[in-house]
């Protein structure tokens, strides 16, 4: 009897003590590989997003703020982005055609923004017919539909470029077009030195210039006619209103544009995180679409993980849904409660950065980074909350626990986790039949262990992980491409296309 | 007399050194401190020692002897082969996007860490002018 308890108390020991250290399935290295890769897209850094617009035409985003496309293996450089704010592991991140792209031209994308929309907004709050601006129908036709194109916009701005610009708004010319103008020439409308005016205009060509040579060699240079124009520009960064210095940092932005050729034209921001912060963690962010058109997108917790993933009337820690015009569907799960972020779609996460629509089974499978030994697999329900961070099998990376709860009543619990973590992102599932045996597999980018990791999905359960790829590097994307092939995207390598043998 | 002569250029000579010193090292360090937690210890680690072959030291690194390419490599990113204490790296470091005031409270707390140690304070302009 002694001996059995023994027994029995060594065997829940040692299970006991095997969760702790690894959570089953252990991934595996194949028995035989029968594939290989070719390289199809070389030289990158840090390539984050990619989107097909045919499997000859590819988009991918560097982080360092660089959007390429990629037709029939030429990579030339797509000029016309709004500002990147690159900070940390900020950036320009994720890139998706419109699922209407063939007949719009339509491209979002997501990248880090200094832009200061909160207080953007508040200004927007005192109506701009009670300041004594010049009256005249055209002009404020034009506002309107400047403040349509432009829904952040300063009041301050708006006055100076009706200022500077009522002559021609009078004689009826294309406000936008003008608008655009102003911005281009005055992108910090407080700068009133002719001196500095004139300095930004000459970097800002030369700076274009660049963009348009698409010159790699000439990308440092670029760098550093940047830091110039920095460096002018923080003169003015202080509200022009109280003196006040504009808040600093930034959040995860989500643009709309049209893509024509290789120019990105019509930018509007149609999502932007508030409130700015100085830290660099966090920004998520992928998006994806589901077959009845709505849009989702995600922002990582932004480095307060206290605060942001369980308050829903912040941003971050969240998984947003929007329409494709950029307006909240009538029945987002927040519509009906007050003061939220309505475009909510769930929340308690801590950094999605891979996700993909399950067209089997219509559901959203997204992953995100966990702290050591938490990164998790989730599909994405309206409404729920995935307990970030209220609960979590991970613990701090410096060794200190977050929380003694792995579950609680109303958070939702992963589909799978990683102990240990592998950093995961990017997804996609294979579909096609190019690869016979991996038909309906998930695949997942790891960071940390340079590998593609393929997951057997049997009833929503993960039974079987495996190794695909290994060493081959940092591994930020994967995607399966109109032709069926998956695609990897690899740090300081570039895009892999996996090939069958 | 003589005494307060002395003493009046003692004092000149402090509020002086307050005028022209902007930011002291001791508050530099620990903004330093926390810029470095946030954006570097990542790979590089909080005891600075980062792993070998893969993220270079910056604990009694040979690398830092050259402050300006330290200062510029956190600046610009730094990309290519290079050799710390003998050993061969070749990675990627990308710019982080600290502005002039964080990189140089940055470089001041690398400098000032781990065994290191300097006497030279760097400062938002010394980083503003490297290209």
């Amino acid at each position: 009897m002694k001996k059995l308890f023994l027994t029995i108390t060594l065997i829940a020991a040692s299970i006991l003590s095997c969760n702790a250290q690894e959570n089953p399935p252990k991934v595996q290295s194949p028995n035989k590989i029968d594939y290989s890769y070719e390289t199809i897209v070389d030289s990158l850094d840090i390539p984050w997003g990619m989107s097909f617009i045919n499997e000859n035409d590819l988009l991918v985003t560097e982080k360092s703020g660089i959007l390429y496309r990629i037709k029939n293996g030429i990579k030339k450089r797509v000029r016309g982005l709004p500002p990147v704010y690159v900070r940390g592991q900020g950036g320009l991140l994720d890139i998706a055609i419109s699922p209407n792209y063939r007949e719009t031209k339509e491209v979002y994308f997501t990248m880090s923004s200094e832009i200061d929309t909160y207080n953007n907004i508040s200004l927007l709050t005192n109506s701009i017919s009670n300041e004594s601006l010049i009256k005249s129908e055209l002009i404020d036709k034009g506002i309107e539909l400047i403040r349509e194109e432009y829904p952040f916009v300063f009041n301050e701005t708006l006055k100076d470029f009706i200022e500077t610009f009522k002559d021609e708004l009078k004689n009826g010319s294309d406000p936008i077009e003008k608008f655009q103008l102003f911005l281009d020439v005055n992108y910090y409308p407080d700068i009133k030195d002719e001196n500095d005016l004139n300095q930004i205009s000459e970097l800002n060509s030369k700076i274009k210039k660049i963009e348009i040579s698409n010159d790699k060699k000439l990308y440092d240079e670029e760098k550093k006619l940047k830091n110039r124009l920095r460096l002018i520009q923080k003169k003015y960064s202080f509200l022009p209103q109280n003196g006040k210095r504009k808040a600093k940092g930034g959040h995860t932005a989500l643009y709309k544009a049209t893509l024509e050729d290789l120019e990105i034209k019509n930018i509007k921001m149609i999502y932007k995180g508030d409130f700015n912060t100085k830290k660099g963690q966090h920004w998520g962010s992928r998006i994806i679409f589901d077959d009845n058109n709505y849009l989702y997108f995600t922002i990582g917790d932004r480095g307060n993980r206290d605060v942001n993933p369980q308050d829903i009337s912040r941003d971050g820690g969240k998984v947003y849904r929007l329409n494709l015009d950029g307006s909240i569907p009538d029945d987002n799960p927040f519509i009906g409660t007050e003061n939220v972020r309505k475009a909510i779609y769930s929340y308690g996460h801590r950094n999605p950065q891979g996700m993909v629509f399950n067209k089997k089974t219509k559901k959203i499978w997204a992953n995100e980074h966990g702290p050591k030994g938490g990164d998790e697999i989730n599909i994405i329900k309206p409404g729920k909350n995935y307990g970030w961070p209220i609960i979590t099998y991970g613990i701090n990376y410096s060794g200190t626990i977050i929380t003694n709860k792995t579950s609680m009543d109303g958070m939702e619990q992963p589909l799978y986790y990683w102990v240990p973590s592998i950093a995961p992102s990017g997804m996609a599932f294979s579909t096609s039949n190019v690869y016979p045996k991996w038909k309906n597999s998930l695949f997942v980018g790891s960071l940390k262990f340079e590998y593609l990791e393929r997951l057997e999905i049997i009833n929503e359960k993960i039974v079987k992980r495996e190794k695909i790829l290994e060493s081959i590097g940092r591994v930020r994307n994967v995607k399966e491409g109109p032709d069926g092939y998956l695609y990897v995207a690899v740090e300081g390598k570039g895009i892999l296309k996996i090939t069958p043998n | 007399m003589k005494f307060f002569v002395i003493f009046y250029f003692v004092l000149l000579f402090k509020i002086s050194l307050n005028l022209f010193t902007k930011k002291p090292l001791k508050e530099s360090l620990l903004d330093g401190k926390e810029i470095y937690n946030d954006f570097c210890a990542q790979c590089h680690l909080e005891d600075g020692k980062g792993v070998k072959g893969i993220y270079p030291p910056l604990a009694k690194s040979d690398f830092l002897v050259n402050v300006n390419r330290t200062i510029s490599s956190i600046k610009y990113g730094l990309k290519g082969p290079i050799t710390v204490n003998g050993e061969k790296y070749n990675s990627i470091m990308v710019s982080q996007g600290l502005d002039d005031e964080e990189i140089s409270d940055v470089v001041n707390y690398i400098l000032n860490s781990w065994g290191n140690s300097t006497n030279k304070l760097i400062t938002e302009e010394i980083v503003a002018l490297i290209e």
